[in-house]
This record gives C-alpha cells, sequence and structure tokens, in this order.
C-alpha cells in the first residue's frame, strides 16, 4: 500500500470526513461534513525547511501531512505557513484540524496554550519561533532566553538528549504535558548539558528572574 | 491485520540489530491496541540497554517505518522501572502483540 493510500484509508475513518479521493500520487482531497473540501498533501520528511516542500504547490494546498512524527519544521518555513494560510503536521494534528474544521490555519492546542501564556507573562516583552518547537523569549529588563518545548508524557534521559540533537541551541526544556513525568537520568542529562528542565509553573517563575 | 504488519517491521528491526550486535527490547501501546480505535500513529517503546545503540535502533526503525506514523519512545530499564511506564501504559512485549 502507498503512502497516500495509507492515509486516505486512516482519514476516511474519521467522522467528520464525508468523503475522500486522490488528486495525484502525493495529494488528496477531502469533503468535511461543514461542506468544505481541503486539498492535503502527503510526505514523509524528518527536517522540514522551505527546499523540502518546494515541489509542493502551497498556494492550493490547506495542510501538509507529515508523517514522520515530531519532525523538525524550519522558523522560516514557520513563517510561511502562517503568511501563506497552509498548516503543517502529523496524522493527529490532522484528526485535531478536521475536528475543529479549520485546516489552513491549525495550531496544535499545545502551542495555542504556550504562545499565549507566554505572551501573557509580564516580564516577557516578545517571544519570536525559532522552528516548531523553540522560542525566543525577549525579556523587560532581563536576558533573552531560549525554551525549547517538549511535549513527552515521560521524559526520559534519550528525549533531552534526542531534543539537543535536533534542535540545537536553547537555555531550557519546558515541559508543556502537565502530567510530564521525568525520569531522574533525563534531570542528569539536562543539567550536564548545561540546561534546566521546567514545568509550566516553574517557567513562569523563572522568568521574573535571571537564570541563563 | 496492521498490528501484524507492524510487529513484523519490528521483526524485521530486531533481526537487524541481532545482525549488528546490537540488542533492545520492543513493546507496543497506545491505542493501536485497542479494537476500532482511529488512532494517529503507533506507539512503540524500545528498551535500549547501551546509550551508543540508540542512534542504530532509532535510524533502522524510521527507515522501515518510512510509511507508518511512529512515535518511539526510548529508555533503559532503569527508566522503566522508574516511571513504571509498561504498568502505566498496559505497553505489550512485541512476542505477545502478535500472539493475542
Amino acid at each position: 500500500m502507498s503512502l497516500i493510500d495509507w492515509c486516505i484509508d486512516k482519514i476516511s475513518g474519521h467522522g467528520k470526513v464525508e468523503s475522500i479521493s486522490k488528486i495525484d500520487s502525493t495529494t488528496l482531497e477531502l469533503t468535511h461534513q461543514n461542506t468544505n473540501t481541503y486539498a492535503v498533501s502527503v510526505f514523509s520528511c524528518e527536517r522540514m525547511n522551505l527546499k523540502s516542500i518546494s515541489d509542493i504547490d502551497i498556494q492550493k494546498v490547506d495542510f501538509i501531512l507529515n508523517i514522520k512524527k515530531d519532525a523538525y519544521i524550519s522558523g522560516k518555513l514557520m513563517q510561511l505557513m502562517e503568511s501563506a494560510d497552509f498548516s503543517i503536521g502529523g496524522l493527529g494534528d490532522l484528526y485535531s484540524a478536521l475536528g475543529s474544521g479549520n485546516l489552513s490555519n491549525y495550531i496544535s492546542k499545545e502551542m495555542q496554550f504556550v504562545i499565549r501564556g507566554l505572551s501573557q507573562h509580564n516580564k516577557v516583552k516578545r517571544i519570536y519561533r525559532l522552528d516548531n518547537r523553540r522560542f525566543e523569549i525577549e525579556r523587560k529588563l532581563l536576558p533573552d532566553v531560549t525554551i525549547l518545548v517538549l511535549n513527552d508524557y515521560d521524559l526520559t534521559a534519550e528525549s533531552v538528549r534526542s531534543g539537543i540533537d535536533k534542535y540545537g541551541d536553547f537555555d531550557s526544556i519546558l515541559t508543556s504535558n502537565p502530567n510530564c513525568r521525568r525520569s531522574s537520568n533525563a534531570e542528569k542529562a539536562a543539567e550536564n548539558s548545561g540546561r534546566k528542565i521546567m514545568s509550566w509553573g516553574e517557567l513562569m517563575g523563572n522568568l521574573n528572574k535571571k537564570w541563563n | 491485520m496492521e498490528l501484524e504488519n507492524i510487529a513484523g517491521i519490528i521483526f524485521t528491526a530486531k533481526a537487524t540489530l541481532d545482525r549488528k550486535g546490537v540488542n533492545a527490547d520492543f513493546y507496543i501501546f497506545g491505542s493501536i491496541l485497542t479494537k476500532g480505535a482511529l488512532y494517529s500513529d503507533v506507539d512503540i517503546l524500545v528498551i535500549y540497554h547501551k546509550d551508543d545503540d540508540v542512534q542504530i535502533i532509532r535510524y533502522i526503525l524510521n527507515d522501515l517505518f518510512y510509511k507508518i506514523p511512529v512515535d518511539l519512545c526510548f529508555m533503559t530499564r532503569q527508566e522503566e522501572r522508574e516511571l513504571k511506564f509498561i504498568m502505566r501504559t498496559n505497553a505489550i512485549n512485541i512476542d505477545r502483540a502478535v500472539a493475542t
């Protein structure tokens, strides 16, 4: 079964999808219960940037479905996504977007919460989205800090190490999952790399202080 | 059918890893184990024994799972015990997943 046929099989099971058809080998069109039709481009890529989507006609696409879980999305591609009205995400994101009936401007609930919460903090002057999981936070009278947002339910040493490998430079890890459990080796791996792991509440408190 | 396919892919990965002298245990958990559930990815727990093995395990699994979204969770046995992951998630060993 090809990648697109596998996706059609999965997406057709979603309760909000009235019909679905293949347009070409990488694009499908679905009709939502709200009667709108949406074009979804399907591909599989670990690191997404402007070049990796150069074959996709973004003016005709509402959602780029990346089969790779937790893929890296560059900041420039994030900016293009916002300005050109299309979304990028995994199958879980597509299911959520179908649930809301908005495929072209989808933002996950996790990121909505983080962006809103950071923007409303009284020490935060401005936030810059560096890529799909890092934010540079400009603070009032305090140094800028960069956080990596990880949504793991169980944060392990390997979660920390792969976060560093994938995203590179940042000061602290925010565990955005409120039920996140951290292993002691995860704490050690972060400490050994000179970074801290923070829950949402810890981040909110630490934004008032100099920590880097 | 899907679970058998996924187990087959993991067995292929295990065989490749064995040939390279890499040992790891694989468990499946999450919505794929719920009959009739609409799942968006396949959750796989990988218990690794050496830090150096993680990259090759990840590479081989990602290569084999090109067409299916997989969420890989890597833990040492010590971390699994600490977080009680298998018990909390009702994860099942790949050998048992096929027999179920």
